[in-house]
């Protein structure tokens, strides 16, 4: 029995040992977080969060038509190129040689300790930051197919817009539109979405709202005055 | 110098150089999983190393599960977070050319459906053209190099907009492209001789204003 326990013992003070490692970097990460730079260019556990880093801004540079400027690039490169070597060559060399040293000795050495809690660190925070990112990931995922299907409402709602604007101006009378169906017009006949349409003689106006009923709080209207200098007006409502 | 420290700055060297050289080409995710792959290499060689100076052969297990596990997760993670990082840029591409249609047809076809109302306006009165009533409407926007000059300035540093008369067919239309915008045919050849940009087309006839995604 005492031999188990202290089988498992220099086990146990790695792990604490990698605790409390864990919180100073966690502790040095968010202090640097709050500091102007950006966090790419530390050492990280996951690297691969580092090169999504620079990905995203690259991405969003290209969205605003800029491109990324070399000095941000070159700072997140090496903090990458540290990361990668530290978590595939540096930490397992010290455990292994932290091991050869510790049965040479027969008892643990300071190299081993060091090198299995680093070794248990680069383990465990991967898995860990894998998971959060899985839900982070399903989340934004949800919400991004909210999105496009808004924004799909929006673009389509545009282009009925339009062409009730034509239908009036070329009736020349608002009221001829009483009958009118949104539903009728060939360019949504296979739509998802839903639409109702009002028209008001009184100031020549029509209102047109596109609804759906799986999305049942989202719903955006077009107010259109076919006379006046502001043709459409757009309202939304969540 | 002793074996083991060859191992350790040769593993170093090749890990590092082959996350460098691609990610310097601009390759930072195919770097990324080269220096996994070199990885790979250099902790069978240390694992080797150490089993063959290991007196314990639970060492040599406990060493092969750290790797093993090391590799997995990360070849894991790597995979997802590029997965990840695929996704979010072909959503900011989608989302650029959201608000460039958006805009483009807001903009354009509102223009035109103006230039429309005048020529029913007219019509009434007067055969007119469509041509002629968007060449008056219109006026000093219509430039002499076939650039129209929209109405919100702002949207020339984004947007590029020329305009076209057909007088066989009297059809006015404008071309609208996105020089930001990657669309959906890489081949498709724009009117400004560019290549697979996000494109669109008003056109005015008698018959009204139409409106198309070409690309």
């Amino acid at each position: 029995m005492k031999d188990k326990t202290n089988k498992w013992l220099p086990w146990l003070s790695s792990v604490l040992i990698g605790i409390i490692i864990s919180y100073a970097l966690i502790t040095i990460t968010d202090s640097y977080s709050m500091s102007k730079y950006p966090d790419v260019f530390l050492p990280s556990t996951v690297p691969s969060t580092q090169v999504n880093g620079i990905s995203v801004i690259e991405s969003i540079n290209e969205f605003s038509g800029d491109k990324t400027t070399s000095a941000f690039y070159k700072g997140a490169r090496a903090g990458i190129t540290i990361s990668l070597i530290l978590i595939f060559v540096v930490i397992p060399f010290l455990f292994v040689k932290g091991t050869i040293q510790s049965e040479k000795r027969e008892n643990p050495a300071a190299l081993w300790y060091t090198g299995s809690a680093l070794m248990l660190i680069i383990l465990i925070m991967p898995m860990i930051a894998g998971a959060s990112k899985i839900y982070w990931f399903q989340n934004v995922d949800k919400s991004s197919q909210m999105s496009r299907t808004h924004d799909v409402m929006r673009m389509e709602l545009t282009d009925v817009s339009f062409i009730i604007a034509e239908e009036i101006l070329e009736f020349d009378d608002i009221s001829a539109l009483a009958e009118f169906n949104a539903e009728d017009i060939i360019e949504i006949q296979n739509s998802e979405f839903h639409y109702l349409l009002v028209t008001n003689p009184d100031d020549s106006s029509a209102t047109i709202t596109i609804y759906s009923d799986e999305v049942n709080n989202f719903t955006a209207t077009t107010v259109i005055r076919p006379y006046s200098d502001q043709i459409f007006s757009y309202q939304r409502t969540y | 110098m002793k074996r083991e420290y060859k191992i350790l700055f040769g593993g170093a060297f090749s890990t590092g150089l082959l996350y460098v050289i691609p990610s310097l080409m601009g390759y930072i995710w195919a770097g990324l999983f080269l220096s996994l792959f070199g990885s790979v290499i250099y902790l069978i060689v240390l694992f080797k190393y150490g089993k063959k100076n290991y007196k314990n052969t639970d060492s040599g297990k406990v060493t092969l599960t750290f790797f093993s596990l090391l590799i997995i997760n990360s070849l894991a993670i790597f995979t997802f977070d590029y997965y990840r990082a695929s996704i979010q840029r072909e959503l900011l591409r989608e989302i650029r050319i959201t608000i460039d249609s958006s805009i483009t047809e807001t903009e354009i076809r509102s223009d035109l459906l103006g230039v429309y109302r005048e020529y029913l306006l007219l019509n009434q009165k007067d055969n007119v053209s469509v041509i002629d009533v968007a060449a008056d409407f219109f006026g000093e926007r219509l430039k002499d190099d076939q650039k129209f000059q929209v109405k919100t300035a702002e949207l020339e540093k984004e947007l590029n907009f020329v305009y076209y008369t057909d007088p066989g067919s009297d059809s006015f239309a404008i071309y609208s492209t996105a020089p930001h915008s990657q669309s959906w045919d890489d081949d498709f050849e724009n009117w400004d001789g560019s290549v697979g940009l996000f494109q669109t087309k008003t056109t005015l006839t008698k018959e009204g204003v139409t409106h198309e995604r070409q690309n």
